[in-house]
């Protein structure tokens, strides 16, 4: 599935491994929670790193004791209308992780501009899909109105600039 | 089997039509096609999916009607028949393009707007 | 009147561009029904009965004329020649194109209007009391807080994609005008010890399937804390708000299934995390709103006028229809005008037009510009002279919108009902219609004094009819339409949920019925007692044996 990373289409380093799939000695593995649980220590011990895939009904707080050893958590919308995990990325970033939060499932570009602005830095898309198709999406608005955890200025700020500077005068 | 006939909202303008039997979608239940037979309307249902796919129409389904002797289609439910003649709260907003609209609602007596009527 | 910066023009016009390209997409096929459906429901856009229809809100209710011409341009252009208001400060449109829904939005934004978040599972239009700034018991303007909520909520990334709508409703009075207690979230302003001005939050109303009245979940959140109040509010219902079943995931049920006491702990937890981030609302931002709600330069007024006291005397239709419909401004020599849009016999709510373009005309010469719309699908205008009551009054008559029922039994609320909705089970306007006329005689009105009538054409519960004094819901009883009766309800400050009395009417009875129930109470109430109180005192019971006599036989 191609990935959008940081807004470029990137080749996805991850193998998502299923629950019962051999466990290789290396490489970047994206495990689901029940394995993670059940397999933590033996997943920390060997090289390379390893993400977590969370469904919309498990909660980030699941994981939060683990997040200094994740390096990817993959949010699951089981469909774009299923909006859990939005907040799921904002607390993830309020625990400080600063891995590589991922959308997976039915993600849509339509929903790019919400999720860029929760804190997704990363997403599996549909093939046939351009990058340039995703990126219009994020540019329709010059201002949102409300602060996300996304760096832009909601327009209340910008208010309050224009304000100031034409105080100055 | 009933008699049932193919309807649906056009795309573009949302406006319920329904399938005529030269596979074209009519916006009167007159025109449309009265079916009575599976395979027949399975065939025709198959017809509608495709107009689905070629962004003609929204949503096809069967509904039952009767036909009168003179060719008079009438949906049985009465949601369908709402849906057939146009809203029945005031005449001037009823379908224009259907001749007989508001005939099947009889304890509605037509309110018009402006007075006329 | 709240008036669009160039920040709010920019997201509008671009809120318009980025839904023509989702528009092109699906008339291209590019995308399908049911990825479309979403995106067109956020911007006000239903695929319904006949056609599409769409739902453009009026913030917090309050409109100019300008907007109110452009909406009659919009219902001659794109429409059949007429609007219908809905009970939340919206009026919908029952013809428009696909194909043309781009342009009618844009031209709805050159007036500064749009269909944002009139549908869909996100944070729907806001609504206020319709007498802001007009009303003498306001703690503060409820619209300067509603579009404070109003910004906050626009395509909040967060919670664009809840499991179900959810509505907030803001008042600043002990007496409720905006059915508070059957919001999502309910605020009412408040003012403490220290004179500050912060909110009571009521969490949890709603009606449809499970009607539930709404709990306090926070007697006062100082102002600069609304928005991080009400982000932790929605974000706990966004990660544990149910999505298995979509008549289970209203916040209602999550208040509900998790117990008030333990949710209010769960957005306190979130709330303390998140109070002291960049949520805080700047004072330069309310003093900025709250600008352009400053009162209207209103002249310096005797309370009395001896003009409009002999009108009265004069003229007992004009008295009537000031008795009825007239109530006291907090500006000596004003008043309030409720315009009835409960003609006899016409659907309520509808206004075609002409009347669309009237009414702003005499906006703009009675009320400073100014239009309200209510919850109960009428109009108000705000601040008008005592001493130009009689001119308005005669010219509400012209366009026949100076019916004097406001609270009485003909000013009911319906629903669009199988009329229109994809959803419905049975009509709802056409039995308003035979009740409007079976009730016409307006002296019997004003006899059975303030009567709220309320009809719902399926369970979804749009016309309100659990918090009626008499409730009327449309079932479908093999294909027929049948009418459920619920008395009792009350959407005010005396909030209640109405119970359902007993086997439902076919629609041939059930304006019968309604009159056996109404007779009852005139046979019962004590003086000057409204319905809702006669029926609170003598129970259900009087009203049973009334309606299904033949079940007491038998049981007797
Ligand atoms: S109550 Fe039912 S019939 Fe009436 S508008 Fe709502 S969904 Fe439609």
């Amino acid at each position: 599935m191609p990935l959008l990373k940081d807004g470029k289409l990137v080749d996805d380093g991850w193998l998502q491994l299923d629950d019962d799939a051999v466990l290789p000695e290396a490489g970047a593995v994206v495990v689901s929670l029940a394995r993670w649980q059940q397999d933590r220590d033996h997943l920390i011990a060997r090289t390379g790193p390893v993400g977590v895939r969370l469904t919309a009904d498990q909660t980030p707080g699941l994981i939060r004791a683990d997040l200094d050893e994740l390096a990817l958590v993959a949010l699951e919308f089981p469909a774009f209308t299923n909006g859990r995990a939005y907040s799921y990325a904002r607390l993830l970033h309020r625990y400080g992780f600063a891995g590589e939060i991922r959308a997976v499932g039915n993600v849509l570009r339509d929903q790019y501009w919400n999720m860029q602005r929760c804190g997704f830095n990363a997403l599996e898309i549909e093939a046939g899909e351009t990058e340039a198709d995703w990126v219009a999406t994020v540019t329709h608005y010059s201002a949102p109105y409300q602060v996300a955890h996304d760096p832009a200025l909601p327009v209340m700020s910008l208010r309050e600039r224009r304000m100031a500077a034409a105080a100055q005068g | 089997m009933t008699q049932q006939v193919i309807t649906a909202n056009r795309l573009n303008d949302g406006l319920v039509v329904f399938l005529a039997s030269d596979g074209c979608w009519a916006d009167s239940i007159l025109d449309a096609q009265v079916l009575s037979d599976d395979t027949e309307l399975d065939k025709r249902l198959t017809m509608a999916n495709a107009a689905e796919q070629a962004k003609i129409i929204v949503g096809p389904y069967a509904i039952e009607v009767t036909e009168a002797e003179d060719g008079d289609v009438r949906p049985v439910r009465f949601r369908e028949r709402i849906r057939a003649y146009g809203p029945s709260t005031h005449a001037d907003f009823a379908r224009q393009d259907v001749p007989g609209h508001l005939r099947h609602l009889d304890d509605v007596s037509p309110v018009y707007f402006n007075g006329v009527g | 009147m709240y008036r669009y910066d160039e920040f709010d023009r920019s997201f509008v016009n671009e809120r318009v561009a980025e839904f023509r390209g989702q528009v092109a997409r699906r008339m291209s096929g590019e995308m399908s029904e049911e990825e479309f459906r979403p995106l067109r429901l956020m911007n006000g856009l239903y695929l319904q009965l006949h056609a599409y229809m769409l739902r453009v809100a009026i913030p917090y209710g309050t409109f100019s004329s300008v907007q109110m011409r452009k909406l009659a341009h919009i219902a001659r252009t794109y429409d059949r020649g007429y609007g219908h208001f809905t009970t939340r400060q919206n009026i919908q449109f029952n013809w428009p194109k696909l194909e043309q829904v781009p342009v009618l939005l844009a031209e709805l934004a050159d007036v500064e209007m749009h269909a944002i978040q009139t549908s869909g599972n996100c944070i729907r239009n806001v609504t206020a009391d319709p007498y802001a700034g007009a009303v003498a018991d306001e703690v503060d303007d409820s619209r300067i807080w509603a579009e404070i909520v109003r910004q906050w909520s626009t395509l909040h990334p967060e919670f664009t994609y809840l499991g179900r709508k959810f509505k907030i409703a803001v008042s600043a009075s002990d007496f409720d005008r905006a059915v508070i207690r059957f919001h999502d979230i309910g605020l009412i302003i408040k003012r403490n010890e220290a004179g500050e001005i912060g909110f009571q939050v009521w969490v949890g109303g709603g009606l449809g399937r499970t009607p539930m009245i709404a709990k306090v979940f926070n007697e006062f959140v100082p102002q600069e804390d609304l928005l991080s109040y009400l982000e932790a509010v929605l974000r706990v219902y966004n990660m544990y708000g149910r999505r298995d079943n979509k008549y289970k995931a209203r916040i209602k049920i999550l208040v509900h299934e998790t117990g008030l006491e333990e949710l209010r702990a769960q957005v306190d937890a979130e709330w303390q995390e998140i109070r002291n981030s960049s949520l805080k609302v700047p004072d330069y931002e309310i003093e900025r709103i709250r600008s352009y709600f400053a009162p209207p330069p209103f002249e310096k007024l005797d309370a009395v006028d001896r003009g409009f006291e002999i009108k009265k005397f004069e003229n007992p239709e004009f008295a009537r229809w000031v008795n009825g419909n007239v109530v006291a401004h907090r500006q000596p020599g004003y008043k309030i005008v409720n315009i009835s849009l409960k003609p006899e016999g016409l659907p309520p709510g509808d206004v075609t037009a002409d009347q669309m373009e009237e009414l702003a005309d005499l906006a703009e010469t009675y009320s400073f510009d100014e239009i309200r719309a209510t919850h109960e699908q009428n109009l108000v205008f705000a601040h008008v002279k005592q001493s130009e009551l009689f001119e308005l009054w005669q010219e509400l008559g012209e366009i026949g919108l100076a019916m004097p029922n406001i609270g009485k039994v003909t000013d009911m609320i319906a629903c669009p009902g199988l009329d229109y909705c994809a959803l419905a089970n049975a009509r709802a306007i056409p039995l308003a219609q035979r009740i409007s006329r079976r009730y016409a005689d307006l002296d019997k009105q004003f006899d059975l004094g303030e009567l709220k009538l309320k009809i719902s054409g399926c369970i979804n519960a749009c016309g309100h009819h659990h918090v009626g004094h008499i409730g009327l819901l449309g079932v479908d009883r093999r294909g027929e339409e049948y009418y459920q009766i619920t008395l009792g309800g009350s959407g005010a400050e005396d909030a209640a949920i109405g119970s359902i009395i007993g086997p439902a009417f076919s629609s041939a009875d059930v304006v019968d019925a309604i009159e056996s129930v109404i007779s009852l109470y005139v046979e019962l109430r004590d003086d000057n007692e409204r319905f809702l109180d006669t029926y609170r005192r003598v129970g259900t019971a009087p009203f049973k044996s009334r309606l299904y006599p033949e079940k007491l036989d038998a049981a007797a």
